[in-house]
This record gives structure tokens, C-alpha cells and sequence, in this order.
């Protein structure tokens, strides 16, 4: 494997910082999970370098809202719900972009999917190779799940 | 600045309206002169309003449906009236193959997504 620059969770806790703080103008860091999570709304990302990794985002609506008002600038009630949605998959397609390069580094190949909204943790993610990671923007408590093939 | 030089004309490339939505403000925060944008979804709608259209710089997503913006910079090109067209790609993804691939087209630029105004400045002197 190309890639012991970083464990994946320092990959993934950068990957979040820099997204949240450049994207979104907030603060996100890591922190303990409250439990089981993953049953409403989740939007879904696959990385694929020397192995898949099925990224996972699971966020409250006060996070989305958040993420989505600073990125769009406007009022919440003023954006249609396609669009909202499309910011959030362009969120986690950026995510997974910083991911990548800093899972693999510059050098390696990886390559991204078409980011999708699901209901639902995927069902081709298998429940034991799922690990959630939570961190905390201001107070939102939210969840990354990562799947790995 | 020039107020009565004529408007700079972006397309910019991208299956996110949202993307879409950030270039342009990056652009109108960072550009000196008058400018305004053309967009498209996927590189096949791109190349149709680039049939129609002059542009002064074209700037592409990568991973798109259709046709992705690795084969979009290809077919402007292998096209003569387009070839000298300076290209920006803004991609979530980076690495140094696909950068080095898309140098040997003739691309100008590769910015890692999320583009800032600040980023744009640093490249935006020679395109636009």
C-alpha cells in the first residue's frame, strides 16, 4: 500500500477541518459520539485508491442548515430543497477530495464517485467494517461513517 | 481600470450549481475588470456553447456525467478555433498524474476545490 503518511483518522479529521473552515467558515473537530446514528437523510461518497473507502456524512438539520447558509449566503426557508441538497453532495464530493490527497498523498491515484443522498446507512457497506467518527462544529454534533472494502 | 473596457466572458464547467455558484463569486471578487459568466453542467453541453459562443477562458470540473472534463479539455484541444482558449481546472481531486496530464494538454491552472478568491488571485493575473 502507497499510503502510511497518515492514519485515516487524522486523514479524515483534516479532511473535515479544512472543509468545514474553507468551505463553510466553521470549526469542526473531532470528538466522542453519542451513539447510533444513521438513520434519517446521509449523503455518500466512495474514495477509491488501493482500497475503497465509502465516506459516510450524517448531519443533523441545525448542521445542515449551517453548512448549507454560509456556503449559499442565503436564509435557509429561501433555498429549494434540490438545492440544498446539491450544496451538501458538493461538500462531501470536496470532503472526499481532501480525503484522498491526504490519505494517499499527491503522488498516488485515487479517485472519487458521483456523491449521492441516501436514506440510511448504504446497504453495501457492511455493519462490521463501519467505523463512525463524530465531531462537534459549534456545538452540532455529526457524524462521519467510513466503510472500507 | 478601464470603465469602458468590454466584459470578460467565463464559461465555467461543472455538474454542481453550487460550484458554479462559488466560482462566479470567486471570480467577481477577484477580478479587476468587468466580467460575466456562461455555464454548463458537463463538458457535452460545454462544447455546444462553445459552438455558439467566444469565451476568454474556460474554467472545468473533472468529474462530471456526460462527459468529464478530462475529455472536454481534450476536445477544446483538438479543436483549432479553441486550442489557444486558456483552461482553469477545479477539481476536488489532486494528484500528480492527472495534474500532469492535464499540463501536457495545455491546460493553465489546476486549483484544488474549494476555490477561494485568494486562490483564484494567485492565478487569475495571466488568464483573465
Amino acid at each position: 500500500m502507497s499510503q502510511t503518511q497518515i492514519s485515516i483518522v487524522d486523514a479524515l479529521g483534516q479532511a473535515v477541518a479544512e472543509t468545514f473552515s474553507e468551505m463553510a467558515f466553521l470549526d469542526a473537530i473531532p470528538c466522542p459520539g453519542p451513539g447510533a446514528a444513521g438513520g434519517a437523510q446521509v449523503f455518500v461518497i466512495q474514495v477509491r485508491g488501493d482500497e475503497t473507502h465509502h465516506l459516510v456524512l450524517d448531519l443533523p438539520l441545525e448542521a445542515k442548515r449551517s453548512i448549507v447558509e454560509n456556503i449559499i449566503a442565503t436564509p435557509w426557508e429561501e433555498i429549494p430543497s434540490n438545492e440544498i441538497d446539491d450544496c451538501l453532495l458538493e461538500f462531501l464530493n470536496v470532503l472526499g477530495g481532501a480525503f484522498g490527497r491526504l490519505y494517499w498523498g499527491d503522488e498516488s491515484k485515487y479517485k472519487l464517485s458521483f456523491p449521492e443522498v441516501r436514506i440510511g446507512i448504504p446497504e453495501e457497506i457492511d455493519d462490521d467494517a463501519l467505523e463512525s467518527y463524530w465531531f462537534d462544529a459549534y456545538g452540532q454534533l455529526f457524524a462521519l461513517h467510513v466503510g472500507r472494502e | 481600470m478601464d470603465q469602458t473596457a468590454e466584459a470578460r466572458k467565463v464559461l465555467i464547467v461543472d455538474d454542481s450549481s453550487t460550484s458554479r455558484m462559488i466560482t462566479r463569486r470567486c471570480f467577481e471578487m477577484a477580478s479587476a475588470g468587468p466580467i460575466c459568466f456562461v455555464e454548463a453542467p458537463d463538458g457535452a453541453a460545454a462544447l455546444a456553447i462553445l459552438q455558439e459562443q467566444d469565451v476568454d477562458l474556460i474554467v472545468t470540473d473533472i468529474n462530471m456525467p456526460k462527459m468529464d472534463g478530462m475529455t472536454f479539455v481534450w476536445k477544446v484541444k483538438m479543436n483549432k478555433r479553441l486550442e489557444s482558449k486558456p483552461i482553469i481546472v477545479l477539481s476536488s481531486m489532486k494528484n500528480e498524474r492527472m495534474q500532469s496530464a492535464l499540463a501536457g494538454l495545455g491546460v493553465t491552472s489546476f486549483v484544488q476545490k474549494p476555490i477561494s478568491p485568494a486562490k483564484l488571485a494567485e492565478i487569475v493575473g495571466e488568464p483573465v
